[in-house]
């Protein structure tokens, strides 16, 4: 329309959230950081850690979320876990166009970024990352994947795990969700190493592979590496694996012990096959699971659960080396491997949680020897091949578990053993 | 002469930091002849408290090392009440230990096939358990047993049962 045309040499410069676009780059000037809308990134470090990624924006959900400062994204879904239950009933799922909650978890925003969700609902991948979903929304999670793995009704699975969390104390839910998140986290580890790996663009799974590969300037992984202004997503995610190694650990070690109980055991070994599969040592998780296969005793939901985690065995790595983990047997060892700086199966949580169990439910010892020298099947697997143990022996008994099983593992596995 | 105090010593508080790899038969060879007769009453009589849910394997091991006549009855009477397979097991080697009864044997070899069910979770733990009393009796049968076992394909169960033969 004849004079009301606008041109300049820079462009209009404001726009979105009342932003100032930079003049040269296109990237907006936020208060805190620069934001650049082809990338959908802001382009420096989150100074909050609102997301594990420190570069995601407005929590990869622009139509649910503004971020005026460029420090903390806000909005999203607030209401109370009465709608958010009902926002997860199956029908809605069915509705829009899901197969399943898992489905729409890992192809939406998750529970914070989710808002209206109709027929047909919105799919733009992202990220699931962790403390993005209430204990609602895991336990939703937790129960779906479990639904779908024993074919048992979600209610079945809820008693199931009601029951479960009622014997034990432990809070399984949590526990479950953890085991999940981590588990995508692995799939997500795995798909930037492919990416960076194969160098083209297959998913926008990784930020910064895509920016990487958006800005077009990296070509192999040695120059990815040495960008400085790589380097601080780089050394976020190392140390989310660090950090996310040692939640496994703990939630591993407490499993085990409560694994070992029939009936209420079921699906810790789940949980645990799941743990070790995020890992990716092949031989514990089917060890997990080895009480699970078909008519082993627990049931044929758990061995439902148990061929649904197969699949997910992929490759095999070695635990950590742990160079202070000790073997005793007989009178007065514990007490001198303890004294002696060691760590000992009874210190483990894993051993606690056992001794707890025992204690508590007044099992009698030959019941317990049993769940005792399993535990100690794990405990003698978990020696890296080819390393050192320090045993401490007292005249053990023929039949003692240090001669049915740790001994005869860790010759297997070409272990050293220093007797003290 | 203390026998709470040995009792207390020879049958230690059953969990795991005592009992894992416990071996009382040291402790047995010292005592003088009075002790091990107190040390049996005092078994026998705690033997006798227990429900066969409950069995403290450990006691009926230690009378059948003291070749404890006098327990036999509570040990014949326990064996018929017992359903536990391993406790059953270790009572009818001890019985065996005591006075060679070869009616025991066959109780033993059955207990072995019966434990040997995939179906169980534990089922190698109960038969690596199994071996060593099975390898009391020193009978044909429960040799060939264990010979047969000797060749398994799992490793922990063929490395026991080479071990129980010796």
């Amino acid at each position: 329309m004849p004079g009301r045309s606008y041109s300049s040499s820079t462009g209009y410069r404001y726009g979105g959230q009342g932003t100032e676009k930079a003049v040269n780059s296109n990237w907006v000037n936020y208060e805190l950081r620069q934001y650049n809308p082809l990338l959908g990134r802001f382009m420096s470090y989150d100074p909050y850690h609102q997301f594990q990624s420190p570069y995601l924006a407005m929590a990869n959900n622009p139509v649910s979320f503004v971020d005026p400062s460029g420090g903390l994204a806000v909005g999203g879904v607030t209401g109370s876990p009465q709608n958010l239950k009902e926002f997860y009933s199956i029908d809605a799922l069915a509705e829009s166009g899901y197969s399943s909650l898992w489905d729409l978890i890992w192809n939406t925003q998750g529970i914070m970024g989710m808002q209206g969700l109709g027929a047909g609902g919105g799919g733009s991948h992202a990220h699931l990352r962790k403390g993005t979903f209430s204990k609602l929304g895991k336990e939703m999670v937790i129960l779906e994947e479990l639904s779908k793995a024993t074919g048992m009704s979600i209610e079945e699975v809820r008693k199931e795990l009601d029951e479960f969390v009622n014997g034990t104390g432990i809070e399984i839910v949590d526990a479950y969700a953890e085991v999940l998140e981590h588990r995508v986290e692995g799939e997500l580890i795995d798909r930037t190493v492919n990416i960076f790996v194969n160098g083209s663009f297959q998913s926008s799974y990784s930020e910064e592979f895509e920016f990487k590969l958006e800005g077009g300037a990296y070509v192999n992984p040695e120059d990815f590496l040495n960008d400085p202004n790589m380097r601080p997503g780089l050394l976020a995610q190392q140390r989310r694996q660090k950090q996310n190694e040692e939640v496994l650990d703990y939630i591993q070690y407490g499993l085990e012990g409560v694994g070992l109980v029939p009936v209420v055991g079921i699906f810790a070994d789940g949980a645990n096959a799941l743990i070790y599969t995020a890992r990716g040592d092949y031989v514990n998780a089917a060890f997990s699971t080895g009480s699970m296969v078909p008519g082993l005793g627990y049931g044929a939901n758990a061995a439902k659960l148990g061929l649904a985690a197969a699949p997910l065995f992929v490759k095999f790595v070695d635990k950590a080396a742990d160079g202070g983990r000790a073997f005793y047997s007989g009178a007065g060892t514990g007490e001198r491997a303890i004294a002696a700086g060691f760590e000992t199966i009874g210190q483990t949580r894993a051993g606690k949680n056992l001794q707890n169990l025992i204690e508590s439910k007044n099992i009698p010892w030959s019941e317990a020897e049993l769940m005792w020298q399993r535990l100690s099947t794990t405990w003698a697997r978990g020696v890296p091949d080819g390393s050192t143990v320090n045993v401490f022996l007292n005249n053990p008994r023929k039949g003692a578990i240090w001669f049915k099983t740790e001994l005869p593992i860790l010759l297997e596995k070409g272990v050293n053993i220093i007797y003290k | 002469m203390d026998i709470e105090k040995i009792v207390a010593e020879v049958i230690p508080k059953s969990d795991y930091h005592h009992r894992n790899g416990f071996n009382n038969i040291p402790l047995i060879d010292r005592l003088s002849n009075d002790e091990r007769d107190g040390l049996e009453d005092a078994l026998i009589h705690k033997l006798l408290l227990e429900s066969e849910d409950e069995i403290d394997t450990l006691i009926v091991e230690t009378l059948a090392y003291l070749k404890s006549q006098k327990s036999l009855p509570v040990l014949y009477q326990l064996l018929g009440k017992c359903s536990e397979n391993l406790i059953k097991l270790t009572i009818a080697a001890s019985i065996f230990e005591i006075n060679m009864d070869t009616s025991m044997i066959d109780i033993a070899t059955g207990v072995i096939r019966k434990i040997d069910n995939k179906n169980d979770a534990y089922y190698v733990h109960k038969l690596t358990s199994a071996f060593y009393y099975l390898a009391k009796f020193q009978e044909p049968d429960t040799i060939k047993l264990l010979e047969e076992y000797s060749r398994h394909s799992e490793y922990l169960i063929s490395y026991n049962a080479k071990q129980a033969l010796g």
